[in-house]
């Protein structure tokens, strides 16, 4: 790529790795920079050969008392991981930095974000520094920083050569994809080649069927030092939780051997998109994988519902996936889950039968649970759902350190499952 | 992937195998609370939100069931109106959500009685009989006491006597247990009759002795931090540690709690729990385990290895203070004998320094210095480890004040976290040396609002988990440590009291204390 790099050195930009106005002194302006990029957040674009020098000047001058200013006020750079993010558009970039602005409250890092637009003709890289600071209560200003760089023209996948001479060393690489990623390809396998952790999110996949299946083998294949991660994964946790929590009370806990059916509800499209499986689909690989379940049969697809027949210890166990359109903004996302068993103990003439609910409110803020034998109510609970936006999704994500190797596991199965779906 | 499917549960129905990597506790099994002393102010305040934020987080069974028992004559309708009170007031998850009430709020009952009188006791036996058979909580009771501790021991008796508890081996099929407030006891013997009484009733397995301060979460981070980083153990010794300082400070008066306060002193109000919980923990040695017998084994270890003080030793290492009036943030306050039912003549201690040595491998010699008060400057609870100086100092400059030493910082409330203190070269060509602080805060690295120590401990004795509650020797043990000043302190005249002025860092017996042996407590 004839790359064409942006140091656009005009008033109020870092240059020569001081930051301030072309004419003026770095002392003299540092005030000014530190409102513009401190206190408001703003983006300062920079060469990108300037980029780690233009941050040591930045932080530098963020670390200066300010006149009546208390030293309370001062700014502690943080910096747990670099986090290197891939986004196709301004739209996308906007998104991401809100997100990088929200995470610093629990994990400071240094961001790179890629903004490739290779439908653009013109190739050109330009560079941008920001920081993003939060201010605890009685704490100091904890601030990270973010690096920018957007990328346009049809050459864009050389683009990891930036990313990394960038990366903290000895901190953890993450990168996060969101959107629908391209998990293959000259640039996604370089960077992947530095990560620790791909973290994606299914439910944003445009082509379901395909890409999970291609996380499912990148999980597993040869790219298994690298840890995956599924933000629908941290969205199944509190169902996870839930259903667990039925088979805590040792009464309930033999009906886990013995389940025949499980229905899962789930938010599908109106339209003739292909419905996206993967929340619900990672939620059966688990109990799969848990209980030791296996794949049998192929799937039956009817429009938004679907039919998997699983192999419990020789006895055939349906998972019934129901579609249905109530909100349009939680495509793919879970609504219901039931799971119904028979005894062991019980008279194979008179089996007594128990299902196990758990069911999302109207309002998506509170969930239900509960359960029945021999459709005679035992117990039931309301209780505080709450949606976690990207960020807390993020957050939930983060909180693993290093494998989760039941999400593996489970989106191994779970992959499985989807190829009988492709079939 | 090549991994192994867990074994299908048909082969072991003892656990959960969905529990398998997540990282929320199993949910304990369906009980009852009851709470005596259910419309006293830890109820109002702590219980009844801590029980209504883990209903909202879906921490409880269904059909968990709270029974409340106090002398007042409410209703169950009164009591449930007060709960919601509370819940409004006091909870971090305030309000109340309706959808969750629904359940939380048919789900609280209420007994009226005197605590002397067994017919309440028998009464509450036949609800607590009519609860099981309504929710199948199968005689699974948690007993809370949140009373006057005078009442712990008729309160026991009438729960034996009704039939309500009794001692059981940790394999039953149902479990009583109950939790405790502190004080236990006002001295050693009284803490050893109590924990006589109790230990009729109850094995010591079913007894779980509350101290909210080990249910903060830097005060579990203090285990974390020094057995989970193999950097600071091997200074965590005498070879590198010149002392240690801990420090509770409140800017707070005894707030309405004259009676209570005036019969316990900052003594046993602060030193004699929180304060030798935390000494323990920073002194222990490393657990085999981290279940909750092998790590209260250390800790009590600990409390063995302080000797009583004699009543030379009291005199030589110990301090008392009473605060008088003073100014705290620029707000006049009164002195204690001013305050609210307390005696004008009170020789209550308010402060208190000390000087203790734990007399083991690890820590003979180094001196452990307490200070702890009210209507002291500012909140905050800090363990400080001082340690010993570089062995030359090659960068001393005549003229210039001696290099501070590294002190280790860990910061319990207000702001938790933990900070290193080191010295570091100011850029140029001299070389001049500054101390600099390298600070963690939990809020700035993780940015998680941490629950309520009453939830964390409410739900642990749920689980039957004892590790963050005092076991019966580790009371005693320090009741023996605080018991021999208390005596000490009998044989001498108390200082003239009030001796320090409210908003100062206390009497200046408290910095002689420190400052004879050359030392000085750290700026706070």
């Amino acid at each position: 790529m004839s790359e064409k790099v942006a140091d656009k050195s005009n008033n109020n930009v870092v240059k020569d790795g001081q930051l301030g106005a072309a004419n003026a002194t770095a002392e003299a302006s540092a005030p000014d920079e530190f409102e513009l990029l401190i206190e408001r957040g703003e983006a300062r674009p920079i060469g990108i050969e300037n980029i780690e020098k233009g941050l040591t000047a930045l932080w530098q001058a963020a670390g200066k008392s300010r006149p009546g200013e208390s030293d309370q006020l001062a700014v502690t750079r943080a910096c747990v991981f670099n986090l290197v993010i891939s986004v196709d558009g301004d739209q996308a970039l906007a998104e991401v930095t809100e997100t990088i602005a929200q995470l610093t409250w629990s994990y400071p890092c240094r961001a790179i974000v890629l903004v490739l637009k290779p439908e653009e003709t013109q190739e050109e890289v330009n560079a941008f520094i920001s920081a993003h600071c939060q201010l605890p209560s009685g704490g100091k200003k904890v601030c990270c920083e973010q690096i920018t760089v957007v990328a346009s023209g049809s050459d864009v996948d050389g683009m990891w050569s930036v990313v990394l001479p960038l990366l903290v060393p000895d901190l953890p690489v993450i990168l996060w994809w969101p959107g629908d990623p391209v998990l293959h390809g000259t640039l996604f396998e370089h960077l992947l080649a530095t990560a620790d952790r791909l973290i994606v999110d299914s439910r944003a996949f445009i082509n379901p069927v395909f890409t999970f299946s291609r996380l499912a083998e990148l999980s597993s294949s040869r790219y298994s030092e690298v840890a995956v991660s599924d933000l629908c994964w941290s969205r199944l946790n509190s169902w996870r939780n839930l259903i667990a929590q039925f088979f805590d009370q040792p009464q309930y806990l033999p009906y886990l051997n013995q389940v025949d059916r499980v229905e899962v509800h789930y938010e599908a499209p109106d339209d003739n998109r292909h419905p996206n499986f993967s929340e619900a689909l990672l939620l059966i690989g688990w109990l799969a994988r848990q209980l030791g379940w296996q794949p049998a049969f192929s799937l039956q697809r009817k429009g938004n519902n679907a039919t998997l027949i699983l192999n419990r210890q020789g006895v055939p166990l349906t998972v019934v996936l129901h579609g249905h359109n109530d909100r349009v903004d939680e495509l793919g996302g879970i609504t219901q889950v039931n799971l119904i068993a028979s005894h062991p103990e019980a008279n194979p003439d008179e089996p007594k039968l128990a299902s196990f609910t758990v069911a999302v409110s109207d309002d998506y803020e509170h969930a239900m649970t509960f359960v029945e034998e021999d459709e005679s109510p035992l117990a039931s609970r309301n209780f505080l759902f709450p949606r976690l936006d990207r960020t807390e999704l993020l957050r939930e994500d983060l909180a693993m350190v290093g494998r989760d190797r039941v999400f593996e596991a489970s989106l191994e199965l779970a992959g499985q499952l989807n190829a009988r779906v492709k079939s | 992937m090549t991994m192994t499917a867990p074994s299908p549960v048909a082969t072991s129905l003892v656990e959960n195998p969905l529990r398998q990597g997540l990282r929320q506790e199993h949910t304990p099994e369906p009980s009852v609370m009851v709470i005596f002393g259910a419309t006293g102010d830890l109820t109002h305040r702590k219980l009844i939100p801590a029980l209504y934020n883990l209903t909202l987080e879906r921490r409880l069974p269904d059909n968990f069931q709270v029974v409340g028992f106090a002398r007042r004559p409410y209703t169950d309708e009164t009591f449930q109106a007060e709960a919601m009170n509370s819940i409004n007031q006091f909870s971090r998850r305030k309000p109340v959500q309706p959808a969750i009430w629904e359940h939380f709020g048919k789900a609280i009952h209420y007994v009226q009685s005197d605590f002397t009188n067994i017919d309440g006791y028998n009464k509450l036996k036949d609800l607590l009989d009519q609860l099981d058979r309504e929710n199948g909580t199968k005689g699974n009771r948690l007993f809370y006491l949140s009373t006057n501790p005078n009442d712990y021991p008729v309160i026991v008796e009438n729960l034996k006597q009704a039939g309500l508890a009794q001692p059981q081996d940790p394999g039953s099929t149902s479990w009583n247990r109950v939790i405790i407030e502190k004080p236990f006891g006002h001295d050693l013997p009284s803490a050893l009759e109590l924990n006589g009484i109790i230990g009729n009733v109850f094995r010591e397995n079913q007894v779980y002795r509350i101290d909210h301060y080990l249910g903060k979460e830097t005060v579990q981070n203090i285990l974390v931090f020094r057995f989970a980083n193999s950097i600071f153990e091997p200074l965590w010794n005498r070879s590198y540690v010149d002392h240690i300082q801990m420090i509770v400070s409140e800017e707070l008066g005894v707030e309405g709690r004259g009676p209570y306060y005036d019969t316990s002193g900052t003594i046993r109000d602060m030193v004699q729990n929180h304060m030798m919980q935390l000494l323990s923990l920073i002194c222990m040695e490393p657990p085999t385990t981290f279940d909750a017998n092998s790590v209260r084994d250390e800790k009590t270890k600990v409390l063995r290895a302080i000797s009583p003080l004699t009543p030379d030793e009291v005199v030589e290492r110990t301090v008392r203070g009473q605060y008088g009036p003073g100014m705290i943030f620029g707000k006049e306050v009164p002195g204690y004998r001013e305050e609210e039912r307390v005696p004008p003549d009170s020789i209550t201690d308010t402060y208190m320094a000390m000087k203790l040595y734990v007399d083991n491998w690890r820590w003979a010699g180094v001196p452990i210095y307490l200070r702890t008060g009210k209507r002291l400057p500012k909140r905050t609870t800090e363990v400080a480890l001082q340690f010993k100086p570089a062995p030359h100092t090659l960068f001393h400059q005549p003229g210039e004040a001696a290099m501070e030493p590294n002190v280790l910082v860990m910061q319990i409330q207000p702001n938790e976290g933990i900070s290193l203190k080191f010295g570091a070269k100011v850029p140029g060509a001299t070389m001049q040396i500054r101390p600099v602080t390298m600070d963690f805060r939990f809020g700035q690295s993780f940015g998680v609002a941490a629950a309520d120590a009453y939830e964390r401990l409410i739900l642990d004795a749920m689980l039957g988990d004892s590790t963050l509650f005092a076991r019966r020797d580790e009371v005693e043990q320090a009741w023996a440590i605080i018991t021999s000043v208390l005596d000490g302190w009998k044989l001498h005249m108390p200082p003239k009291f009030p001796n320090y002025e409210s908003g100062s860092w206390g009497p200046q017996e408290g910095d002689d204390l420190i400052e004879r042996d050359g030392r000085h407590w750290r700026r706070l």
